[in-house]
């Protein structure tokens, strides 16, 4: 019965989850394997938070073990003195279950404790009534277990009764006589109905992820996360086979429908993301909730199948996201927010033209002069004016390491010192260097970001054609989301290169002697460049370039915050408080002289957080630094 | 609501334009598109007939091949059908030239109002839609910053050196509209495909009735040379007549 309520609850899951569109995931790979082990098994990203983490593992690692237990209880509701064959003899499983069922015990009082005591703000909106039910099932579950052990001892019938402390010491609660064979009869039915009773209650709640997550964890990304998945446009195809990104849950791949009945709504995400930090709507928490509750009450035909955007999610909510990758870093279960928030994006930009106006200049300069400024092609190269650097003309031979100067480092003010220290640099260590100067085009990764994958597979297609036609094997790119597409998108496109930051390439110059910095003098606090670091995992590098002891931020290298220009965000608007002067108040506590930073967004950003408020608290690229303590000024 | 909404092909705005010998833009494989300035007009247009419920946007372009990208952008935003004239004869065309041709072409349908921008971004000279108006002997109203259409009459506020003019005028009406009147939509990728599918009829002088004589420009090219060079400008140092200096500076260049 209780079986059958569970297959009817969870059979409509199954079947979103089955009916969703292909991923192309789930082949086994090492990565997959590693995964698995590792945040299932191991539950490495649930100890990133060493109390509920092991609070977790407690409950986790003692249902593993217990599993069989309940074919032990199964077998002696049927025969009280029966027990399964070989582990209902085995005294090292009978001891391994008494010992993880009362570690089950002491997580849920952990979990009690963090929810009823500590009550983190990371709770704010799951559902906690649900989950103070489940833990008393679970509680339940695994006290009913004991206890019955205890009353088995008590009788005589347990095989092995050295080897359960626990329930040796509760048997004293139990006497020898026919009370006792009672008590023994009403527990084991008691612990199994209880189970039961779980099973039912599963399909519906936040628990579901004791079934999804390990699917979940296995169809996660394979490599860096900060490579999006392509969404590949033919205009010449007849419309209705061209997928603009997502607009209802039809459009839904199978691992973002999976994500969605995979959230154990812990707020992991929510707690770590710069938009919800900064009181905006966004969470990713409950962007994933209301999108799963959504789609639940559309496929049960309670509500009419609409576009998720705005009828789950509030426009904002998609626009608020800067693609900082905390929330998927921090999700024990390896939901990709970014993923599914950029599909939205993408089919309110491409088939809509529904998107904060304010960005509306940025998609016509990258489509109209190739970069988001708007700037003519030819101004590509001012920079360059005082300083010799090669400029690669077709059918030029091509250099050992081509310089990818990006946008911002060609038409921002500030981020043109960057480039200019990193030219000089790279003549000064004696690289065979060029840059493309009129013939770099935007790598896309803006229009990408905001939504636009057709704008985006354009220029993509066209730089990968000049990159190859030049014969280019080597890139060096200074900002992060050019390093990050160049390195992570482009080979989607066709364009395979050796691809690396700036800071990578110059922290090798240091270490071979070709560049000799003198120890620089004033403290200097270094903030980590998402789309160089969570996203791509470097985080000595630049730590290494700028040399000596670094003043460390409260939230560095993995966890390092925001500077709220990802996601195309640079080119909105965004209500105070602001991403940038939060992060920026952060580096101003640490008492440090110098913020250095690894990519022109962050740069930009933090430079007007500092003109914000009149601080005197420098901003310069790393590169600046090294040029400033290397090179004769 | 039948609107015509004048549109104009114009070379990358931020790149530097090639002039062939006889003094003529080379358009032949340049870069660029819709002129920006159309863009607020054809939003007007866009929002009046959406507001309206019905009604049809027809652009009016005149240009070699090149001119249907601009033509293509406006289907894009929302434009229901485009016409573009073409004509060996017409190159070199002046500005009353042009106005002729296009409201040959205008008269041939219906229609309610005719919109342009203020001035193309390339010519900038700003006359066409006035002679276009005098040619189909309606009323012209320039320079609309804002406009309001209720029972078949249009009321814009017309931008002044001083501020604002409110003009009254029944349909139909030729009108301008300045850059910034409107915030023009940026085309989906959706709406850049359906513009394929919509209809572009291309018409020549003979279809319009229109002969050599009608198009012959009054005016013609000279000679092509660069701009001179900016002047390097004033520098005011902050002291006690600085204000004076800069009010004079002001009321020599007749701003106040
Ligand atoms: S990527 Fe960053 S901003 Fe976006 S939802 Fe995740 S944590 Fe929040
Ligand atoms: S998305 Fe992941 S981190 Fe966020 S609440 Fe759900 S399970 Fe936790």
């Amino acid at each position: 019965m209780a079986v059958l309520l569970f297959v009817r609850r969870v059979r409509p899951r199954v079947a979103l989850v089955a009916n969703a569109r292909p991923t192309g995931r789930g082949a086994p790979t090492p990565d997959r394997v590693t995964r698995e082990l590792t945040h299932v098994f191991l539950q490495k990203k649930l100890l990133q938070k060493l109390g509920p983490g092991l609070m977790h593992a407690f409950i986790f690692w003692g249902f593993i073990v217990l599993l069989p237990t309940i074919a032990e209880a199964a077998v002696a509701i049927v025969h009280k003195d029966s027990s399964l064959p070989l582990l209902g003899a085995a005294s090292w499983f009978a001891f391994a279950s008494d010992v993880f069922a009362a570690l089950v015990v002491v997580g849920v009082a952990m979990a009690f404790f963090i929810r009823k005591v500590l009550k983190p703000d990371r709770f704010r909106g799951s559902h906690m009534g649900e989950a103070d039910r489940i833990l008393l099932l679970i509680l339940a579950i695994v006290v009913t277990f004991l206890v019955w052990n205890a009353s088995r001892i008590a009788l005589g019938i347990a095989e092995v009764p050295d080897s359960r402390p626990v329930a040796n010491l509760l048997s004293g609660l139990f006497g020898s006589g026919g009370g006792t064979e009672a008590a023994e009869r009403v527990l084991v039915w008691a612990h199994l109905l209880v189970i039961l009773g779980f099973l039912v209650f599963l399909p519906g709640s936040k628990h579901l992820h004791i079934a999804t997550a390990p699917a979940n964890v296995w169809l996660a990304k394979d490599g860096p996360t900060g490579r999006l998945e392509p969404n590949r446009i033919d205009l010449e195809a007849p419309e209705e086979d061209i997928r603009f990104g997502v607009a209802t849950q039809k459009d839904l791949s199978k691992k973002q429908m999976l994500d969605l009945f995979s959230c154990t709504e812990c707020g992991r995400c929510q707690e770590a993301c710069p938009a919800w930090a900064t009181g905006k709507p966004l969470s990713p928490k409950l962007l994933i909730m209301d999108l799963r509750d959504r789609v639940v009450a559309e496929a049960a035909g309670e509500v009419e199948l609409q576009p998720l955007v705005p009828n789950a999610v509030i426009d904002q909510v998609v626009w608020d996201c800067v693609t900082c990758g905390a929330c998927v870093r921090e999700c024990p279960v390896d939901i990709e927010h970014i993923d599914t928030i950029v599909d939205l994006r993408r089919n309110l930009v491409m088939a809509e033209s529904r998107f904060p106006q304010e960005a509306s200049p940025m998609l016509r300069g990258v489509e109209n002069q190739e970069n988001p400024w708007g700037q003519p092609a030819s101004a590509r190269l001012d920079w360059a004016k005082d300083l010799e650097v090669r400029v690669l003309q077709e059918g030029d031979p091509a250099p050992e390491v081509l310089f990818w100067v990006g946008c911002a480092g060609a038409f921002d003010e500030r981020a043109q010192k960057t480039t200019q220290s990193i030219a000089r640099l790279l003549t000064a260590a004696g690289i065979d260097s060029a840059v493309l100067g009129p013939r770099e085009k935007c790598t896309g990764d803006p229009a990408r970001r905001m939504g636009h994958e057709y704008l985006f597979q354009m220029l993509a297609e066209q730089n990968v054609e000049t990159l190859n036609g030049a014969g280019v094997t080597k890139i060096v790119a200074s900002c992060a989301h050019c390093f990050n597409t160049l390195a992570n998108e482009y080979p989607d496109y066709g364009g395979t290169y050796e691809v690396v930051h700036h800071t990578q390439l110059l922290s090798e110059l240091i270490a071979a002697g070709r560049l000799q910095p003198r120890t620089g003098d004033g403290k200097i606090t270094y903030h980590d460049a998402c789309y160089l670091g969570r996203h791509n995992g470097e985080f000595d590098a630049p730590r290494d370039v700028i040399g000596g002891d670094i003043e460390e931020m409260p939230r560095n290298r993995e966890r390092s915050f925001c500077c709220g220009a990802g996601g195309a965000r640079m080119w909105m608007e965004e209500e105070s408080p602001r991403i940038n002067d939060t992060r920026f108040e952060e580096a101003v506590e640490t008492g440090a002289e110098t913020v250095a930073t690894a990519c022109p967004y962050c740069l930009v950003m933090l430079d007007d957080a500092a003109k914000g408020k009149g601080s005197d608290l420098r901003v310069a690229d790393a590169a600046t630094l090294l040029a400033e303590s290397t090179l004769p000024s | 609501m039948n609107i015509v909404v004048l549109t104009k092909w114009v070379p990358e705005p931020e790149g530097t334009p090639t002039i062939g010998e006889d003094g003529l833009l080379v358009r032949e494989g340049a870069d660029g598109g819709l002129d920006p300035g159309d863009e607020y007009g054809l939003e007007a247009a866009l929002q009046l007939v959406e507001a309206a419920g019905d009604g049809e946007i027809t652009l009016l372009t005149m240009g070699p091949e090149i001119a249907q990208a601009a033509l293509q952008r406006g289907l894009a935003m929302g434009a229901h059908k485009g016409v573009r004239i073409t004509d060996e004869s017409l190159r070199g065309a002046d500005s009353l030239v042009t106005a002729r041709v296009l409201a040959a072409a205008i008269k041939r349908q219906p229609f309610d109002l005719v919109i342009g921008g203020v001035e193309s971004t390339d010519g900038y000279t700003g006359i066409v839609p006035a002679a276009i108006a005098e040619l189909l002997g309606l009323p012209g109203l320039t320079f609309a910053r804002e406009l309001h259409l209720s029972d078949g009459t249009l009321t814009i506020e017309r931008q002044t050196a001083a501020g604002y003019d409110v003009v009254v005028a029944p349909l139909p009406i030729v009108i301008t509209v300045t850059a910034g009147a409107t915030e023009p939509r940026y085309p989906s990728l959706k709406g850049v495909m359906a513009a394929k599918s919509k209809p572009v009829e291309t018409l020549t002088l003979s279809d319009l009735g229109l002969s050599g004589d009608d198009v012959t420009p009054t005016q013609t090219v000279a000679e092509v040379t660069d701009a001179p060079p900016k002047q390097g400008g004033e520098t005011v140092e902050f002291d006690d007549t600085t204000a004076a200096r800069i009010a004079d500076v002001l009321a020599e260049a007749k701003v106040i």
